[in-house]
């Protein structure tokens, strides 16, 4: 039997509820450590709380990786670059970590599932497996074979969340699209098929897919539509055999521009291309692993698939030397973090989690402070992460104070800047922008 | 809080210091600052100096994970290799980290479903499959060598791992997949089983300091800049490292991008004393304790300070005789005189690194790099000496001149007049009481013993 | 009896003006008409309240239907205020705007669809059917003002798939906070415009046609309402007595808020309509004078005057303004109820003026981080006391 100590705060002192009467052993006279599961969950619910009462329906400062964050939609800024990406044209963006390049890719993503229809471009996330091919070199079929991968798995997905796509397909062109997923899936179809059919949830299909948030759609089909969407599929016999890359990728593309006839192409997103220890560092690196589909970007353009990718600045200088025509100026596009541009960033945030109510932290602040966004980008390095951790902190710090009848003080400001100080990341100085 | 009722650990709780050995822990556990970050559910490495409490969190995160003594997540011990002669960083060396890890995962998975076999019992086919799965597909050997214990045991969950190694699991995904596929499969299917997730949990990284520092920092850097491996919701990583590894691996591109959040163990002297007086209180089985009745000299406190620096167990260390004699001798507050003769008695603990030009004094770390070359030699000598009382003789000698012996009269070679060096030693043991004691006019470390010489206090 | 009810209706023959907007929706309607490409098919219009924004939206259509164009209208409004079902309120809402949609080609037969997403689908496909022939121009009144969820799902399931539409033409119109719409032909590829009070011209040409009794006194009508067509209307229609109008205006406006909480925002209003801007530290004072009670407002908590922000904020009466550094009331009502005040209240107004400068006074001294700010606002109270003449004490 054991009694609880409640200890779990962000200020080191006691919090009111359970407190510890008696400090009993086991029968082995073991002191085990009590359960704190509920403190901790006490914790972030009041934090929640807390937030609420501020005007903030959610904490938009939470989610760091944009890939995870379902509000992302309605965040977006840098709306030019928005705009210069989404066409019928290759296109690239180059900005440091943290600056906003998966940001847009997401962005682009959920773009493309707007309506229901295929009247949309088809979008491919290929984030280069750098771990499965062990090395950061890989040859064009190396490429394709990810390519394959990526657009099965969203291929498979999004399937399933449009069954009236299939169910209006004549049966002949069932096998090819079949063939296609089987041939590419990195496991066998039928347990996919098998854990929709289980679950009834295509959200535990996504995560084994290992597909960001940006492909959670909105309108998952009814439980019984699902059911005999997968009954289609499972009719049909699997492939005995398995072609090379390069085909496995063509069968898909026809399956996307010919049989399901995307009218807006296909988007190859390209991202990740710094997350290996190599290529994290060093541009040539990451040049190295473009190389080959570089070549094939502009006739890939010409048959509607559209390169967009999402690269790390300090490739830019290498990338637009040996590779001019691809790299020229229509094609790029700079993400640059001004001050404005990073104050926007946390102004937006606060505009959606307050439904609008206000865009500011000044509107939750004491007089002493306004242009509160602006001073705290002033002070973290010039990357929307970066000014998301700030801004987070900034109110942590106010929380911890536990005083609710209060604005944000000049002194949360300040110890939320000192914490920075000390815990900036150690971020590669590219050029003119950090 | 109400008194005990049973008997407390008592004075033991100065015991050895040390985490491992301290099963009481919990109930004098104060959260260091940043608490809230380290147990969030996010990858995150702990950077901290010796005795900076990264132990005792390590078994805190660990007992967090539980609720009524069964884990809500799966726990996994496990560290990165470090690189053979040779080896290089590179992508495929991660991704043999990759399957080592995955191994850990499948015996951390396996310990748990033979003490809880419900976990999976109770879980849907098609996450019974996944686990299955995995736990075929990723451990390395013969399982009856690997997890024999597991499997021969009368425990019901044995019968279930039996059945688990024998009867082949379905294919759930192809041989060529890639860890972060893998880790989704995983982590989706423990969604459903109430292992909600995996934390890996790293200790002992310090162990690697003395070895092959720099070569295990190149291992684990260019593990922490593997992106992917930190991008999975279901999977968190908890490293606990020396505060030496911090430049190195805070380049990491896993670091430098948040991908793991990086946080630095250190206490304010307020918290610290927090966490000694609940120490204490427990140590003599009272609901509270205030520092102030240990000694109610105006110096105390900012000795302690000055001492314990920002380290929980150098502040314990230099409490634990005070409050041992506070004890025994009725719980009244120690006298000046008292307090001084038991802070010589036990000097705070000293330690001079194996490069030479840091000294640990209790829990403050000490730069050597502006003393003279001559007084900081002189350290040395002494520090190989401990203990022992050295003359001024052969400070000069043996130590300032570097001789084998000490010169006794005048007609040996090398002997001059002690009036001639008297004075050079004095000014460099001065420098060295400047850097090192706590207090410089009431020495600790570096005592004087009338007409022998000096003698280095060393406690370790 | 409510002024805002006694607002004039639309009827073609009182239109006047905005003639820039005409020509600019009638420019892209022809494009389409014509079967050219239009990038831009989405046309925003914002304004204060009684701008006009919905006459200019019925013109509107009457001209798209004159230039052959399917009007579909809708007053999100209509569909805030349906009975409560079990479903949730948007999801009941859009239903109702797709069927509604299905509805213009005198399609009596139900589209079916088990979900809204179903739904959805089977009315944008007849809608698909339709274009080749005609265009279709969907016109939404009272988009800002309505509730986020219901955005969202009309955005998903309506205006998402018709926006990408190339022969269909979207006109929003409302007032208050500008939804993070998602789709880019909604957000990024749109006209955006905020209608502006009419010029003294266009108010005589407004009386002329409307209250031709009141034509003599436009200017005066003017220099009061601002030019805000509404105001125009309702104070013409009481030229003799302009306090009395002013405050059947101002009742008026105070139409969407629930009975039981107008009193308290038309109070709330008029204590803090003398500031440039306001937030949690400034109302307290400002509602201890207006309410002559310093004992229980200058002890007000946070939270309360968070709530009685909130209240105006959500009746959409205020906003947030980074410029300014708080929240502001919207122009007009701003003006009119200083000029009410002016008028019905001299003594209250003084005094509300001289708290706010003796407020900025002291926040001159406290906050030097800001300090010019706070020096800027002191000034503009200590003109407007000068200007009335009023006693700088108290």
């Amino acid at each position: 039997m054991y009694a609880y100590v409640v200890f779990v705060t962000l200020s080191g002192q006691t919090e009111l509820g359970s407190a510890l009467s008696v400090i009993t052993p086991d029968t082995n006279n073991n002191f085990l450590w009590p359960e704190t599961m509920e403190s901790t969950l006490d914790e972030s619910t009041s934090w929640l709380q807390w937030l609420h009462r501020l005007g903030l329906h959610f904490d938009p400062f939470d989610t760091l990786n944009a890939a995870d964050d379902p509000h992302l939609g309605e965040y977006l800024i840098e709306h030019e670059i928005f705009a210069r990406l989404w066409g019928n044209d290759w296109a690239w963006v180059f900005a440091p970590p943290g600056g906003g390049k998966t940001a847009l890719r997401c962005r682009i993503s959920q773009t493309c599932w707007i309506g229901q229809e295929t009247n949309r471009p088809f979008p491919i996330p290929y984030l280069p497996p750098f771990l499965s091919w062990s090395n950061v070199a890989p040859s064009l079929e190396d490429h394709f074979g990810a390519l394959a991968q990526a657009a099965a798995k969203v291929l498979l997905l999004t399937l399933a969340y449009r069954p009236h796509w299939t169910f209006r397909l004549p049966q002949s062109a069932l096998p090819e699209i079949h063939k296609a997923l089987a041939w590419s899936l990195p496991g066998p179809l039928q347990n996919y098929l098998d854990l929709c059919q289980q679950t009834r949830d295509l959200e535990q299909l996504r995560r084994a897919l290992d597909l960001d948030h940006a492909f959670a759609l909105p309108n998952p089909p009814e439980v019984d539509v699902l059911l005999e969407w997968c009954t289609i599929w499972t009719a049909l016999p699997s492939p005995t055999t398995r072609p090379q890359a390069q085909e496995r990728w063509e069968a898909l593309l026809r399956v996307l521009l010919e049989v399901l006839d995307f009218d807006g192409g296909v988007y190859l997103l390209v991202d990740g291309l710094d997350a290996a220890p190599e290529t994290v560092t060093l541009p040539e690196a990451v040049a190295e692993v473009l190389a080959p589909i570089l070549a094939a970007v502009a006739p890939w353009a010409q048959q509607h698939i559209y390169v967009k990718g999402f690269l790390p600045a300090e490739s830019q200088p290498l990338l637009t030397t040996r590779y001019p025509e691809l790299f020229s100026t229509p094609h790029t596009n700079t993400i640059q973090w001004t001050v404005p541009l990073l104050a926007q960033v946390v102004r937006r945030r606060i505009f959606v989690a307050t439904q609008g109510d206000f865009d500011s932290l000044d509107a939750i602040a004491s007089p002493a402070l306004r242009g509160l966004e602006a001073w705290l980008a002033a002070a973290a390095l010039p990357l929307p992460r970066e000014m998301l951790v700030l801004t987070r902190r900034v109110l942590q710090e106010h929380f911890k104070r536990k005083d609710y009848n209060s604005p944000l003080q000049e002194t949360d400001v300040q110890n939320a800047l000192r914490w920075y100080r000390a815990a900036r990341p150690n971020i590669i100085q590219v050029d003119n922008q950090l | 809080m109400a008194k005990s009722t049973v008997p407390t650990p008592g004075l033991s709780v100065f015991g050895s210091l040390r985490a491992e050995d301290e099963p009481w822990l919990h109930a004098c556990f104060t959260p260091p600052p940043e608490f809230e970050h380290i147990i969030a559910p996010r990858s995150t490495i702990i950077f901290g100096g010796p005795g900076s409490g990264k132990t005792t969190l390590y078994q805190r995160v660990r007992a967090h994970s539980l609720c009524d003594g069964k884990p809500y997540r799966l726990l996994v011990d496990w560290q990165p290799a470090p690189l053979n002669a040779g080896e290089q960083a590179t992508i495929a060396w991660v991704k043999n980290q990759a399957v080592h890890l995955f191994d850990h995962c499948v015996v951390a998975l396996s310990e748990c479903l033979a003490r809880w076999p419900e976990l999976y019992t109770a879980a849907p086919a098609w996450a019974q499959a996944r686990l299955a799965w995995f736990i075929q597909q990723y451990l390395q050997g013969d399982p009856k060598i690997r997890l024999g214990p597991l499997l021969e045991n009368t425990q019901s969950g044995s019968d279930l791992l039996t059945q688990l190694f024998s009867v082949p699991a379905p294919i759930i995904l192809y041989p060529d997949a890639s860890p972060e596929q893998v880790i989704a499969e995983l982590t989706t299917a423990l969604s459903v089983t109430g292992l909600g997730g995996i934390w890996v949990l790293s200790d002992g990284l310090e162990d690697w300091s003395s070895v092959d520092a720099p070569s295990f920092l190149r291992g684990l850097g260019a593990f922490l800049s593997t992106l992917p491996l930190f991008e999975k919701a279901g999977l968190v990583y908890k490293l606990w490292a020396p505060l030496a590894f911090e430049p190195e691996l805070s380049r990491a591109g896993g670091l430098a991008r948040r991908r793991v959040d990086s946080v630095r163990l250190q206490w304010t002297p307020d918290e610290l004393r927090r966490l000694a007086e609940r120490r204490i209180a427990l140590a003599l089985n009272e609901p509270t304790f205030d520092l102030t009745h240990l000694s109610q000299d105006e110096d105390f406190l900012p000795w302690l300070e000055k001492v314990g620096g920002d380290a929980p167990r150098a502040w314990l260390d230099q409490l634990g005789p005070l409050v041992k004699y506070f004890a025994a001798h009725g719980q009244k507050s120690l006298e000046t005189k008292t307090w001084l003769r038991l802070r010589r008695e036990y000097p705070p603990k000293l330690y001079l690194s194996e490069d030479g030009y840091r000294v640990l004094v209790g829990g403050r770390d000490i730069d050597l790099e502006e003393l003279p070359a001559k007084s900081y030699e002189m350290l040395h000598y002494l520090y190989q000496h401990a203990g022992t009382v050295i003359s001024k003789a052969d400070l000069y000698y043996r130590c300032y001149l570097g001789l084998e012996r000490t010169p006794r009269t005048g007609e040996d070679l090398h002997y001059v007049s002690p009036k001639d060096y008297e004075g050079l030693i004095d000014t460099s043991l001065w420098r060295l009481r400047r850097a090192i004691e706590p207090d410089p006019s009431k020495p600790v470390l570096l005592v004087s013993k009338r007409g022998r010489g000096v003698v280095l206090n060393v406690r370790w | 009896m409510n002024a805002i009810t006694k607002m004039l209706h639309y009827a073609k023959k009182h239109f006047i003006g905005r003639e820039d907007q005409l020509a600019e929706v009638r420019k892209k309607a022809e494009k389409l008409s014509a079967g050219e490409q239009e990038e831009r098919r989405t046309v925003i219009f914002t304004g204060e309240r009684a701008i006009g924004k919905s006459w200019l939206l019925q013109r509107l259509a009457e001209l798209l239907a004159e230039l052959g164009f399917t009007v579909f209208r809708v007053d999100l409004k209509a569909y805030a205020n349906k009975p409560k079902t079990d479903k949730p309120d948007e999801e009941v809402a859009v239903a109702n705007i797709l069927l509604d949609l299905h509805r213009l080609w005198g399609e009596k037969q139900s589209p079916g669809g088990a979900s809204l997403a179903e739904l959805s689908r089977n009315v944008l496909e007849v809608v698909r059917k339709q274009l080749p022939e005609k265009p279709l121009a969907v016109c939404v009144d009272h988009v800002y003002e309505s509730n986020w969820n219901l955005l969202a799902a009309l955005e998903e399931y309506v205006l998402g798939p018709l926006a990408i539409e190339p022969r269909v033409l979207i006109i929003l119109a409302g007032r208050g906070r500008l939804y993070p719409f998602k789709t880019p032909e909604l957000r990024l590829k749109v006209e955006p415009e905020e209608l502006v009070p009419f010029s003294l011209d266009e108010t005589i040409e407004q009386l002329t046609v409307q209250h031709k009794a009141a034509v003599p006194l436009a200017e005066k009508i003017h220099a009061i309402s601002g030019g805000n067509p509404g105001a125009n209307d309702l104070l013409a229609q009481h030229p003799e007595a302009p306090a009395l109008a002013l405050d059947e205006v101002l009742e008026g406006m105070l139409d969407p808020v629930p009975p039981e909480q107008r009193q308290k925002v038309r109070e709330y209003l008029e204590a803090l309509c003398v500031l440039n801007a306001f937030d949690e530290e400034r109302i307290p004072p400002m509602l201890a004078i207006y309410y002559n009670d310093p004992e229980t407002y200058d002890n007000w908590k946070y939270a309360q005057a968070r709530d009685a922000r909130e209240l105006l904020t959500r009746w959409a009466f205020a906003r947030w303004d980074a410029d300014q550094g708080g929240y502001v009331l919207h122009d007009m009502p701003r003006r009119l109820l200083e000029q009410y005040l002016r008028k019905a209240h001299p003594n209250l107004w003084c005094d509300l003026q001289l708290a706010a400068k003796q407020l900025y006074n002291r926040w001159v001294g406290m906050y030097q981080r800001n300090k010019s700010r706070w020096e800027n606002e002191h000034h503009y109270h200590e003109d407007q006391l000068q200007k009335m003449s009023c006693s700088t004490t108290r």
